[in-house]
C-alpha cells in the first residue's frame, strides 16, 4: 500500500499557532524547530532587516514595536472601516493602513502587506516544521477559525493558506475541532459547551453534537480578554512595587517592559503548577542620573496572582451566562464541557468554570493543543477512504435581503448544511414602483446596516401598480463550494436578474496571483539566504586566515616592491570583504570569497618560499 | 471599481445617519470621497447637516427598502431609532474608549505637551497611556486644570475657581481613578498655582497659596491633608513624595516673604506640617526616614507613587535667615544597588532616583505667577547656563584637534577611546565629513573586533553563572537585557536581531559578557 500523502491540521491562533497530524490513528502535535508545541503568531522585521517569525519575533515585540505584527487574527478579513478594526487600531503598536478596497494593510519593514500574507508567514513556518517532520513537503491542510468568523474572514484565512503553499481542504470552527479531538459526534449526542480562554481572546460556545453534525448554537465572548490581560496585571503589580521602592516607572523603558512581560507570563504559567515563584530581573534599569543598575527580585504567590486577576475570571463567567441564555440552555443541560486555550490551565479558572457549569471538564487533551488535534482529525477524515467523521460544511452566518424599514429578512439561517436553496416572495413597498433593489446581506443582526453587504443588484421594468401588488420571487442558492447565488424574478413578466457572490477575504484574485508570484521570489530569496549564510561563514574563515597571515607576509616581504603591493591589495581585499559581508549580497560575498582565496593562496606560497628561508 | 465602492459607502453612510450615528456616517462619506473625489453626493452629504430625527420619512428616498416581506416582519416598535451594535470593551486594553465628560476636552499626549519638567519621574496610569484633560472650556484662560495621566472619573469642574484669574492647577498622574474617588475641585486662588504630580485620588482640594505662592506636590496626595502653604507673597512649598491618609489636619503653615519649603519624601503619621520657615530661610528635606514600619498594602489599581508610611519627620525649626539642607539617607535600601563594587555614595550625592533625577523646573515654562524679587523659587528657577557660542573657525579647530587625537588613539588600537573623541567632534559639527568617515571606519573595526571575540555567530551561547552570581556583576540595564535573552535557544546572530540595539552595541555587550566569563562563546 502506498503511503498516504501527509495532511495536517492547523490552529491559527491570535497569540499561538499549533500544527498537528494523525499518526497511526492518533492525532499528535508536531513540534517546531525550537522544540516547542506552540509557535507564537508573531511576525517581525528586525532592526537589522531580518524577517522573524514565532518565538524570536515575540521576544523583540516590545523593543521593536513598529515592525512587529501580532494578533493579526483580530483584523484578518475585516473591512478597514469596520468598528472592530477601528477599535483594534487604538491598541495596536504597528501601523495599519487602508487598502484599495477598504481592506487592511499593515506596514512591516517599510512595506504595505496584506493580512493574509502576514498569516501566511506564520503558516509557512508551521508548514516548514511539518515538512521537516515528514521529511517531505506537506501541501494539504485543515485550518480552524473562531465560530463567529464570517465568510470574508474564512476566505482570508483560506487565502493565507494558499499564499503559504497549502491547499486548504476545509475551514473548521475551533469549538467543533475541540469536540472532534475528544471524539464527540460518535460518542456524545446532545449539547456541549466549549470554554476557550486563549492569549488574547475569550470564546464560549454551545454546540449541538450528533450524527456527525456539529451545530454551533450560540457563541460569544470578548475579543479583548485573554492571557495577556493576566500578564498585564502581574506587570502592573511589579511596576508598582518597584516604583514604591525606587521611585522609577519601569514601563518607560522598552527593554525593561519587554523583560517584565516575559517574566510576568513565565511566572503566571509557573503558578499553574506551583504555589509560589520567584521573579528575578537583574539589572532591570539604570537609575536616572546614573549609578549602578537596579535589580527586580520578587516572589509571587498563586494567591496573589488570583487576587490580581479575580475580576478577569469573573468576566469570563459573565459571558458564559450570556451565551447559555442565548442558547436557551442551563448548565445542567450540557452533556460535556471542554476547556480550550492555555489560560484554562490556571487552577483558578478551572475552579470557576467547574463551579459555574457544575461539572468537571473533559480531561486528557492539552487545552492549548486540542484545537489543532481536532483539525488534524478532520484533515485525516477528509482524506481517508474510510472516513470516520463526516463533518458537514455549514453556513457560518445567516443570509438574507434588506427590506423596508431598514431590516433584514433572513432566507438562510446560519448553520444550514450546504448545498441548499431557498425561495421566498416579496412585494413592492411603494405605489408606482418600477424598480427594486436587492441587497444581499450576511450576519445575525436585525438591522440591515449592521450586517455585511455581500452584493446588490437592481431588478427593473416592474409593472407600475399600487404598492404590494407586484410580486417578486427571490431565490438564494449555495453550492457545495460555498458560493452563493441570488436571483430575483418578477413573477408577472418573468424578468430576472441575478448575482453570484463569493466571499472575499479582502484580496482580489489578481492581487492574490501577484502575491503568489512574489511568493515564488521570496522562496528563492529564502533559499538564497541559506546560501548566503554558508558563504558568509566561508568568508569569515578566509578573512581570518588572511588577516592572520598578513603580518607574517608583511614581515618577510619587507622592503620588496612585491611585498608592498601584495599587502596593500590584501588590506583592500579585506576591507571590501567586510563591506560585502555587511551588505549581505550573495554575489558580492561570493566574489569576496574568491578574491580572498586568491590572496590566501598567494600568501601561503610566499610564506612557504620566503618565510622558511 | 472605487467609484462603485464609494457609492456603496455613501449608501451605508445614509443608513448610519438614519440610525442616528452621524459620526459614523461622516466617516463613511469621507471614506467615499477619498475613494472617489468626484462623488458629488458624498460631498453634498458631508456639507449638509444631518436631517432632524423627525425626517425619518426620508427613508423612502433611499431606495433600499423597496421590497416588503411577503410574510411581513414588522419592525419592532421600540427599535425605531436603531443604534449601532454595542462594542465589547475591555477596560484593561482600552481604558479611554469612552468619551470624556462634558465640559472637558481630552487631548492625547503627542498633540499637546506637558510643561517641560526634566527628569522628574512622572507617573502615568497603569495602562501606559497618558491623557491630558482640559478644564471647562468657558473657564478663563488662565484658570485651567490640566490632568496628566488617567482620569477615569470626571474631573470635577473647577467652578469655584472659575472666576479667579491667573490660577492654574496641573495634576500629573491619575485623578480619581476609580470607585469613590471623586477628586475634589482643584482650586487655585488668584495668582497661586498648584502642581500635583502623582495620584490625587480622593484628595482634598489643593488649595494653592495666595499669590504669588505656589505649591508643587510630587507624588501621591491621596487623602492627604492640604499641602498648602498660605504663604505671603514669595512663599512656596514643594512637596516631593506622598501625603498620608491619616495625617492630622495641618495648620496651614505661615511663611514669611521669600521663604520656601521643599519637602522630599512623605510626611508621615502625625507628621508636623511642613512648615515653611519664616523669613528668608529655606529648608530642603531630602529622603525619608527608615522604613521599618513600611507596611505597604498593594492596591492593584493605582497605588501611590511614593512610599506611604513614614515616621514623623522630626525637624528642628529652621533658624531665621538661614538655609538648611537636610539629606536623609536612611531610605536607601542596602543591597538595592546592583553592584557591590559600586562606590558607596558620598553624602553630598544622594543616590535614590528622586534625588539623582535632580529636577530643574523653569518657572517661566510652568507659567506661574512669580514676582521677580524674593520669590520662593530661587532654588529652582535658575536657568541652565547657556553654552558659549563658538565662532566657526574655533569650531573647526576644535573638531580638527579632536579628530587628530582620535587618529592617534586609532593608531594605538584604542578604538573605544577614539570613538569617544569622534563622537565629541560630531557633537560640535554633526556634518563634518572627516569625522563621519572616521567614525564609520572605527565602527567597522570595532564591530569586527567584538564579533571576533564571539567566535561563530551561529552558535547558541549559554549563561555560565548562576542567578545569584549574576547579581554581583557590574552590568548596566542594556547588558542586563541582552543577558536576559540568552536562554539557550537563541544564537548570537538571533541576539543581534532581538536586542533592539544597533549591531555594534549588541556586539560590544556580548563581547563584554564573553570576556567576563558570564556567557559561553561560539
Ligand atoms: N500553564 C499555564 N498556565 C496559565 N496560563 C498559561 C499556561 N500555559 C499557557 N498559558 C497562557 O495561555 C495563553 C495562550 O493560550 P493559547 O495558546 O491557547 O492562545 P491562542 O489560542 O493563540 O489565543 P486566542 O484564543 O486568543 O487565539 C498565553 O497567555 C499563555 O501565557
Ligand atoms: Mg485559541
Amino acid at each position: 500500500m502506498a503511503e498516504k500523502e501527509p495532511v495536517i491540521g492547523i490552529d491559527l491562533g491570535t497569540t499561538n499557532s499549533v500544527v498537528a497530524t494523525v499518526q497511526g490513528g492518533a492525532p499528535v502535535v508536531i513540534r517546531n524547530r525550537t522544540g516547542s508545541n506552540l509557535t507564537p503568531s508573531v511576525v517581525a522585521v528586525s532592526k537589522t532587516g531580518k524577517r522573524l517569525v514565532g518565538q524570536i519575533a515575540k521576544r523583540q515585540a516590545i523593543t521593536n514595536p513598529q515592525d512587529t505584527v501580532y494578533a493579526c487574527k483580530r483584523l484578518i478579513g475585516r473591512k478597514f472601516s469596520s468598528q472592530q478594526v477601528q477599535d483594534a487600531l487604538k491598541v495596536l503598536s504597528y501601523q495599519v493602513v487602508c487598502g484599495e478596497h477598504d481592506d487592511i494593510r499593515v506596514k512591516l519593514g517599510g512595506k504595505d502587506i496584506s493580512l493574509p500574507e502576514i498569516s501566511a508567514m506564520v503558516l509557512r513556518e508551521l508548514k516548514a516544521d511539518a515538512d521537516q517532520y515528514f521529511g517531505r513537503p506537506v501541501t494539504r491542510a485543515v485550518i480552524t477559525v473562531p465560530a463567529y468568523f464570517n465568510d470574508g474572514q474564512r476566505q482570508a484565512t483560506k487565502d493565507a493558506g494558499r499564499i503559504a503553499g497549502l491547499d486548504v481542504l476545509r475551514i473548521v470552527n475551533e469549538p467543533t475541532a475541540a469536540a472532534l479531538a475528544y471524539g464527540f459526534g460518535k460518542t456524545v449526542n446532545g449539547k456541549i459547551t466549549v470554554f476557550d480562554l486563549g492569549g488574547g481572546t475569550f470564546d464560549v460556545s454551545v454546540l449541538e453534537v450528533g450524527n456527525g453534525v456539529f451545530d454551533v448554537i450560540a457563541t460569544g465572548g470578548d475579543t479583548y480578554l485573554g492571557g495577556e490581560d493576566f500578564d498585564n496585571r502581574v506587570i502592573e503589580w511589579l511596576v508598582m512595587g518597584f516604583a514604591k521602592e525606587h521611585g522609577i516607572d519601569l514601563r518607560k523603558d522598552r527593554m525593561a517592559l519587554q523583560r517584565l512581560k516575559d517574566a510576568a507570563e513565565k511566572a503566571k504559567i509557573e503558578l499553574s503548577t506551583v504555589k509560589e515563584t520567584q521573579i528575578n530581573l537583574p539589572f532591570i534599569c539604570t537609575p536616572p542620573g546614573g549609578g549602578a543598575a537596579l535589580h527586580l527580585q520578587k516572589a509571587l504567590t498563586r494567591e496573589k496572582l488570583e487576587e490580581l486577576c479575580s475580576d478577569l475570571v469573573e468576566r469570563c463567567i459573565t459571558h458564559c451566562d450570556q451565551v447559555l441564555a442565548e442558547a436557551k440552555v442551563k448548565p445542567g443541560d450540557l452533556k460535556e464541557m471542554i476547556l480550550v486555550g492555555g489560560m484554562t490551565r490556571m487552577p483558578r479558572v478551572v475552579e470557576a468554570v467547574k463551579k459555574y457549569f457544575k461539572r468537571d471538564p473533559c480531561k486528557g487533551v492539552h487545552p492549548d493543543e486540542v484545537v489543532a488535534l481536532g483539525a488534524a482529525v478532520q484533515a485525516d477524515a477528509l482524506t481517508s477512504e474510510e472516513s470516520h467523521v463526516l463533518l458537514l460544511d455549514v453556513t457560518p452566518q445567516s443570509l438574507g435581503v434588506a427590506i423596508a424599514g431598514g431590516y433584514v429578512r433572513r432566507l438562510i439561517p446560519k448553520n444550514t448544511t450546504v448545498p441548499t436553496s431557498v425561495t421566498e416572495l416579496f412585494n413592492t413597498s411603494k405605489d408606482e414602483q418600477t424598480t427594486v433593489k436587492i441587497m444581499v446581506l450576511q450576519g445575525e443582526a436585525e438591522l440591515a446596516h449592521q450586517n455585511e453587504l455581500l452584493g446588490e443588484f437592481i431588478l427593473t421594468g416592474l409593472r407600475s401598480a399600487k404598492r404590494g401588488e407586484v410580486e417578486i420571487e427571490v431565490t438564494f442558492e449555495i453550492n457545495s463550494e460555498g458560493i452563493v447565488s441570488v436571483s430575483a424574478r418578477d413573477k408577472e413578466t418573468g424578468q430576472k436578474q441575478s448575482i453570484t457572490v463569493t466571499a472575499s477575504g479582502g484580496l482580489t484574485e489578481d492581487e492574490l496571483q501577484k502575491i503568489l508570484e512574489e511568493q515564488g521570489d521570496y522562496m528563492l530569496e529564502a533559499r538564497a539566504s541559506d546560501e548566503l549564510k554558508n558563504k558568509r561563514a566561508e568568508l569569515d574563515a578566509v578573512m581570518k586566515e588572511v588577516g592572520d597571515l598578513l603580518p607574517k607576509v608583511q614581515k618577510v616581504t619587507e622592503g620588496s616592491e612585491f611585498g608592498v603591493d601584495a599587502v596593500a591589495k590584501a588590506v583592500k581585499g579585506l576591507e571590501s570583504a567586510r563591506r560585502a559581508r555587511e551588505q549581505g549580497n550573495l554575489a558580492a560575498v561570493s566574489e569576496a570569497v574568491d578574491t580572498l582565496n586568491r590572496t590566501l593562496n598567494l600568501f601561503r606560497g610566499v610564506i612557504q618560499r620566503i618565510g622558511t628561508r | 471599481m472605487s467609484a462603485q465602492r464609494a457609492s456603496q459607502l455613501v449608501e451605508a453612510g445614509l443608513w448610519l445617519r438614519l440610525s442616528g450615528d452621524h459620526e459614523g456616517a461622516k466617516r463613511l462619506f469621507e471614506q467615499a470621497l477619498k475613494l472617489d473625489p468626484t462623488n458629488a453626493r458624498a460631498r453634498q452629504l458631508l456639507d449638509s447637516p444631518p436631517p432632524a430625527p423627525q425626517q425619518a420619512g426620508a427613508v423612502s428616498n433611499l431606495d433600499w427598502g423597496l421590497a416588503t416581506g411577503h410574510t411581513p416582519t414588522p419592525p419592532p416598535v421600540g427599535k425605531s431609532t436603531p443604534t449601532p451594535p454595542p462594542i465589547t470593551k475591555s477596560s484593561s486594553t482600552r481604558p479611554f474608549g469612552e468619551g470624556p465628560p462634558a465640559g472637558t476636552h481630552t487631548v492625547r499626549l503627542g498633540e499637546a505637551e506637558a510643561p517641560a519638567i526634566p527628569d522628574v519621574p512622572r507617573f502615568e496610569d497603569p495602562h501606559g497611556e497618558v491623557m491630558i484633560t482640559g478644564g471647562d472650556d468657558d473657564a478663563p484662560a488662565d484658570n485651567s486644570t490640566l490632568v496628566f495621566g488617567l482620569s477615569g472619573v470626571p474631573v470635577p469642574p473647577s467652578a469655584s475657581a472659575g472666576s479667579l484669574p491667573q490660577t492654574g492647577t496641573l495634576v500629573f498622574g491619575g485623578a480619581a481613578a476609580r470607585g469613590q474617588g471623586n477628586a475634589p475641585p482643584q482650586v487655585a486662588p488668584a495668582g497661586g498655582g498648584t502642581l500635583v504630580f502623582g495620584n490625587d485620588r480622593s484628595a482634598p482640594p489643593q488649595v494653592a497659596p495666595v499669590a504669588p505662592a505656589s505649591t508643587l506636590v510630587f507624588g501621591n496626595t491621596r487623602d492627604a491633608p492640604l499641602q498648602a502653604a498660605s504663604a505671603e507673597p514669595g512663599g512656596g512649598t514643594l512637596v516631593f513624595g506622598s501625603g498620608k491618609e491619616t495625617v492630622a489636619p495641618e495648620t496651614s503653615p505661615v511663611a514669611g516673604p521669600a521663604s520656601s519649603t521643599l519637602v522630599f519624601g512623605a510626611p508621615g503619621q502625625s507628621t508636623p506640617p511642613p512648615i515653611a520657615p519664616v523669613g528668608e530661610s529655606s529648608t530642603l528635606q531630602f529622603g525619608t526616614l527608615a522604613r521599618e514600619q513600611n507596611q505597604v498594602t498593594t492596591d492593584p489599581g493605582l497605588p501611590p507613587f511614593a512610599i506611604d508610611e513614614e515616621p514623623p519627620v522630626e525637624e528642628a525649626p529652621p533658624v531665621k535667615s538661614s538655609s538648611t539642607l537636610q539629606f536623609n539617607f536612611d531610605d536607601m535600601v542596602p543591597g538595592s544597588a546592583a553592584s557591590p563594587r559600586a562606590p558607596s555614595a558620598p553624602p553630598e550625592e544622594p543616590q535614590t532616583a528622586w534625588e539623582t533625577s535632580n529636577p530643574r523646573i523653569d518657572i517661566s515654562q510652568l507659567d506661574l505667577d512669580t514676582p521677580g524679587e524674593g520669590a520662593g523659587f530661587d532654588l529652582i528657577s535658575s536657568p541652565a547656563p547657556a553654552p558659549k557660542p563658538r565662532s566657526p573657525a574655533q569650531l573647526r579647530e576644535e573638531v580638527a584637534t579632536l579628530l587628530s587625537g582620535a587618529k592617534d588613539l586609532l593608531d594605538l588600537d584604542d578604538h573605544s577611546g577614539a570613538m569617544e573623541l569622534i563622537n565629541k567632534a560630531l557633537e560640535l559639527d554633526p556634518t563634518d565629513a572627516a569625522a563621519l568617515k572616521l567614525k564609520d571606519r572605527s565602527e567597522r573595526t570595532l564591530q569586527a573586533m567584538f564579533e571576533s571575540k564571539l567566535g561563530d555567530l551561529m552558535v547558541t551561547p549559554r549563561v555560565k553563572l548562576k542567578d545569584d552570581e549574576i547579581i554581583w556583576l557590574n552590568l548596566d540595564h542594556r547588558a542586563g537585557f541582552v543577558l536576559a535573552q540568552i536562554d539557550g535557544s537563541v544564537s548570537f546572530e538571533d541576539l543581534f536581531a532581538v536586542s533592539g540595539m544597533s549591531r555594534l552595541d549588541t556586539a560590544r555587550i556580548l563581547a563584554q559578557l564573553v570576556e567576563e566569563g558570564v556567557i559561553s562563546k561560539g
